[in-house]
């Protein structure tokens, strides 16, 4: 990520006190170090700067300690308790961790439930969303109404009636089934069906590819024409070009999309809870963490129980994220490095 | 504390006194007399459609216009997010003083800090309870035999059929059903039946995952579903339930297992029974008039009927019944409850009311008003329908008391058994294993 | 032995020529396709529009695709949902709350950031760790301690629990997508006004906050999305009727409880719903994609 990497070393800059350092005096790292003002030592230029900081960050201090903080630790609190909603809390220690991961055969199907679907959601989602913005790239005509017309989907992607269009899509008297018939295969209710449940979700996930693809589509705009001229002229063809100038200069755009895709696709819950009824599908084959995490809350309420559940997701996103930072040292590539 | 049990049957010559004496109590009194002394504002909560919302929205500016010293803010929602929301708001104290409420969620909210208990306002009059039959009105009791909710109507449980294929079958030598019949002689019936229905459809709705069917079942051999907060029913009636669900499935006589999911959260206009791609199914009956609208727009010329379920095999009636009602909020203001107690009685009582409601939320629990309904040459051939059948079986009828969380429990389980058993990835053994096992480990959950 | 290349004019015209005619051709296969794929996935909303249009009862009918009877009547009767209420009455409601949300997260967000982006500060990189983390707690099991919270301090069916957050900088992911915008205007610009004697304030509220244009169009355009999508946060902190948003209202269209449902006005008010969104989206194409372009991604 782009603002580690600069404000690690902004703080190891600003560490140095320039006004009181004689090698620096004339140092012409004048891009990273600030102009000293003439009426400010450098000590109380911190001070300053910490005082203003901390103003501006005023009105997130006080969403995060009303707004999120309380909240958060009320929730982990609660996730060592029996809470019924309805009633007061009982304290119970480690209980509800200890049986979800032994006595909770619907735990588990859910944790491999929302692997598949982020397993195959998020390369595909990148996949389709990058190929188009790179067939979308080429300066065609019609550019804005393309993208906005791949985007439509996105827009009505959470909306109420996309699970009823969905299933009529894949029903069993669904579009999907005739356009399969044009070829001889025969149909089935999809959406209904164990095996093909989840795909159906997925597929309703990566319909909504447009969010990313326009960013993909700015972030390739922004690289010069003069690279390809460059190349072109040196014989590359366009998937040498790709490989060799595209695909590096948009690696740090990947990064952004893959690490939103994923710390949203394991919170996934929209989708599935439409299409399935907020039942998890057939079966529990699209019984996604998010989902069943909202059925132990809400309907069989058992708050304590979800709390403990929402921290397990909680910690796993936060590791798988951390994963990608750490990854992102060997495959993004930033071009001021 | 003692655990109430509820009286299993009405006895038919208590609902006969019942209805002669109301014929008389409640009798049409002319145009109500605008009552300025009544004042203040509640909520009132209900869930319903654009349909039930409109006669609601009607009564209310009845009601008001009646009181015009009283407002009534509403608040509904839709059926699923009601409950979640009224459990919500409950935490926070902050539940409206008119709630609608039904029997079968009522164990989860019946307690003192969430409903107010009305046997003392009936007691002392503010609250009137007359001519409603003394089951209906004990069904509305919780656990702790206190009375929680005013049921306005009474809803039970029928099978809808498509009476132009019958008829078809009927003339070509299948006999027709004879109520009461057993559960073995309906399988016979449909399986008869199927070779003289239009290609492709099926005979009946896949009922293996359905929670009303699965009680009926239950009960009408004998058993029971709940026994408080366990389960009372043995595993060898859940294997034999899947086991005859599997026989019609593989036979071709019910549907493929991916439509019985979707047709069973279809709405109207999608389901099988209203565009002739099946016989029969299970609806509640109060769903009649809605249904038969739209068969008459979808496929014109055919009529839905309502039949009972079938009957055990020693002709026990398995049928739950159950009661929409208003409870009145724990957290109402003392100025407002009078207010909250004379909406209810206008609800419950009021001749007019009744009229613009149509009986939309199950039958109107007070026999002489349901008579009067279907008797009026105006009221809707469907609802006359609704409530004649109603009325024939509400002496036999079997109710079930729902612990807290249990409705919920149940159809949650036995929609994921029995579809694991239908789409093969358990045997009907396993599944009633299964079934058995989540159902009781949700109900010791809710219990707790 | 070297060769001599004879240059043909004629056969450099046809080379050309040809070369024009591949790449033309290549430009008509890039478009059917595109325009193949895009019909695949917008079908869905085609049929949806076509249900729209026509009566409600063939919608399900083995009725051809395209309606033979168009008609208005869904858009009429959806509009009015019972009794005195319409439509009317929800979109104000939503607007009035994506207008808030939008106006809440512009300031709060973009002051974060610009402490983040531009000011050093002890325990700066703990708050942005905290921050980040804020964005991976599932909202299930915020909501009810928030609800709570809100009902004891008064505010629950009041619009206020779902504006006053975005006035506290509550979504942490439009902080983060203007520091990462922020970081890569140049400091020259700052330094200026720093030396003619500019307060915090006024460098932020003059240089850095103008310059960010692309960036606030950026989170207008998806707060407003995410607001006037979010159905459940709705759900229960508005519980008068007449309080209630645009999602809510279309759920109540499909209630299997009892009464039939109603398709036809369904889809028609959900074309209707996705109007204002696809609007504000294309209002600001331009400064979305250059928002995102100049991201600093560099």
């Amino acid at each position: 990520m782009v603002c580690l990497g600069q404000a690690k070393r902004e703080r190891e800059l600003s560490s140095i006190d320039a006004a009181n350092d004689p090698v620096l005096t004339a140092s012409e790292t004048a891009k990273s170090v600030r102009e000293i003002p003439r009426n400010r030592t450098g000590s109380a230029l911190k001070k300053a700067d910490n005082r203003a900081a901390y103003m501006f960050l005023l009105p997130w201090f006080a969403g995060i300690i009303l707004i999120t903080a309380l909240p958060m630790l009320a929730s982990l609190y609660l996730s060592f308790t029996n809470y019924a909603v309805i009633g007061l809390p009982s304290f119970v220690g480690f209980d509800n961790y200890v049986r979800l991961f032994t006595s909770d055969r619907r735990f588990i199907t859910s944790i491999w439930v929302t692997l598949k679907y982020v397993g195959f959601s998020v390369p595909l989602v990148l996949l389709f969303s990058l190929t188009i913005a790179v067939a979308l790239n080429r300066g065609l005509r019609g550019l804005a109404i393309y993208r906005s017309l791949f985007y439509v989907p996105s827009l009505i992607g959470a909306s109420v009636g996309i699970g009823l269009l969905w299933k009529e899509v894949f029903g069993e008297r669904g579009v999907v089934n005739d356009i399969l018939a044009l070829f001889g295969v025969a149909g089935r209710g999809w959406i209904n069906n164990p095996t093909f449940a989840l795909p159906s979700v997925i597929a309703l996930n990566v319909w909504t590819f447009g969010a990313s693809m326009v960013i993909f589509l700015a972030a390739l705009r922004q690289i010069p024409e003069s690279y390809y001229e460059a190349a072109s002229i040196d014989g590359a063809n366009a998937w040498q070009r790709f490989r060799r100038i595209t695909l590096p200069l948009i690696t740090p755009v990947i990064f952004f999309n893959t690490v939103l895709l994923l710390i949203n696709s394991f919170q996934s819950f929209t989708q599935a809870f439409v299409v399935s009824n907020g039942r998890g599908g057939p079966v529990d084959s699209t019984l996604l963490y998010s989902l069943y995490l909202y059925q132990q809350a809400f309907q069989q309420l058992q708050m304590g129980y979800a709390s403990a559940m929402a921290w397990i997701l909680l910690i796993a996103i936060g590791l798988a994220t951390a994963l990608m930072f750490w990854s992102s040292r060997y495959w993004v590539f930033y071009g001021d490095r | 504390m003692q655990e109430f049990r509820l009286k299993k049957r009405v006895a038919g010559s208590l609902l006969a006194t019942s209805i002669l004496a109301l014929s008389m109590a409640v009798l049409p009194n002319g145009a109500a007399a605008q009552d300025s002394d009544l004042q203040g504002e509640i909520r009132f909560s209900w869930w319903g459609g654009q349909v039930r919302n409109d006669k609601t929205d009607q009564i209310i500016q009845l009601f008001e216009g009646q009181h015009p010293n009283v407002s009534i803010v509403r608040e509904n929602a839709d059926w699923a997010p009601y409950w979640e929301r009224l459990t919500i708001q409950s935490t926070g104290n902050n539940q409206p003083c008119a709630i609608t409420m039904q029997t079968r969620w009522l164990a989860t909210y019946a307690r003192p800090d969430i409903l107010m208990p009305l046997d003392e306002l009936v007691e002392n009059g503010t609250l009137d309870v007359s001519g409603i039959p003394e089951p209906v009105l004990n069904s509305a009791r919780g656990a702790d035999g206190n009375l929680y909710m005013i049921p306005h109507g009474v809803f039970y449980f029928a099978l809808m059929y498509n009476e132009q294929m019958a008829q078809t079958a009927a003339d070509a030598g299948v006999a027709p059903l004879e109520y009461p019949y057993t559960w073995d002689e309906f399988a016979e019936y449909l399986t008869a039946i199927l070779p003289h229905l239009p290609e492709g459809a099926a005979s009946v709705h896949n009922m293996g995952r359905e929670q009303d069917a699965f009680v009926t079942w239950v009960q009408s051999h004998g058993e029971e579903v709940f026994d408080g907060s366990n389960v009372a029913f043995t595993k060898d009636i859940a294997i034999q339930w899947f086991e005859y669900w599997e026989a019609l499935r593989t036979a071709g006589v019910t549907e493929p297992p991916e439509v019985m999911i979707s047709d069973n959260s279809a709405l109207i206009e999608e389901s099988n029974i209203a565009n002739n791609r099946g016989f029969m199914t299970n609806r509640p009956p109060n769903q009649l008039g809605s249904v038969q609208t739209t068969v008459d727009t979808v496929s014109p010329g055919t009529t839905i009927g309502i039949t009972p379920y079938p009957v055990g095999p020693d002709g026990t009636v398995g049928m739950d019944i159950g009661a929409n009602g208003i409870a009145i909020g724990a957290s109402c203001d003392e100025a407002q409850i009078p207010v909250a107690a004379e909406w209810i009685n206008f609800w419950t009582q009021n001749e007019e009311a009744a009229g613009i409601y149509e009986s939309d939320n199950g039958v109107v629990s007070i026999p002489a008003l349901a008579t009067a309904q279907a008797e009026d040459p105006d009221t809707q051939p469907t609802q006359v329908a609704h409530i004649e059948l109603y009325q024939q079986l509400i002496d036999t009828a079997n109710p079930v008391f729902w612990p807290a969380g249990g409705y919920q429990a149940l159809t949650d389980t036995l929609n994921r058994a029995y579809d694991a058993v239908a789409f093969g990835q358990l045997t009907p053994e396993q599944g009633a294993d299964q079934l058995i096992a989540d159902l009781q480990q949700q109900l010791s959950q809710a219990a707790r | 032995m070297a060769t001599v290349k004879t240059y043909d004019p004629e056969l450099l015209r046809a080379e050309r020529r040809k070369r024009e005619n591949i790449r033309r051709l290549k430009g008509l296969g890039l478009h059917a396709l595109l325009i193949t794929i895009l019909g695949v996935m917008l079908y869905p909303v085609i049929w949806m529009v076509l249900s729209a249009l026509r009566p409600e009862t063939e919608i399900f009918g083995d009725m051809g695709f395209i309606p033979t009877n168009w008609t208005l009547e869904n858009f009429v009767r959806g509009w009015q949902l019972y009794g005195d209420l319409t439509f009317t009455q929800f979109y104000v409601n939503s607007f009035i709350i994506c207008a808030l949300a939008i106006i809440g997260n512009l300031l709060a967000c973009s002051m974060a950031a610009y402490a983040f982006a531009r000011l050093e500060f002890r325990g700066k990189w703990w708050l942005f760790a905290i921050m980040l983390g804020t964005m991976m707690l599932p909202i299930h099991v915020q909501l009810i301690p928030q609800y709570i919270f809100f009902l004891n301090i008064g505010w629950v069916n009041t619009i206020l629990p779902l504006v006053v957050p975005k006035f506290l900088a509550h979504d942490a992911f439009f902080i983060f997508l203007m520091v990462q915008f922020m970081r890569s205007l140049p400091h020259e610009l700052e330094q200026a006004a720093i030396v003619d004697g500019a307060s915090y304030w006024q460098r932020y509220w003059r240089i850095i906050l103008p310059l960010s244009m692309p960036a606030l169009a950026t989170t207008a355009v998806f707060t407003f999305i995410n607001t006037y999508n979010d159905f459940f946060s709705q759900l229960i902190y508005l519980t008068d009727t007449d309080r209630m948003t645009v999602p809510v209202a279309l759920r109540l269209f499909l209630d299997p409880s009892g009464g039939s449902s109603s398709f036809g006005g369904l889809f028609a008010m959900v074309l209707v719903s996705i109007g204002p969104v696809l609007g504000f989206f294309l209002a600001s194409q331009r400064l979305l994609t250059k928002g995102i372009a100049t991201q600093g991604f560099k």
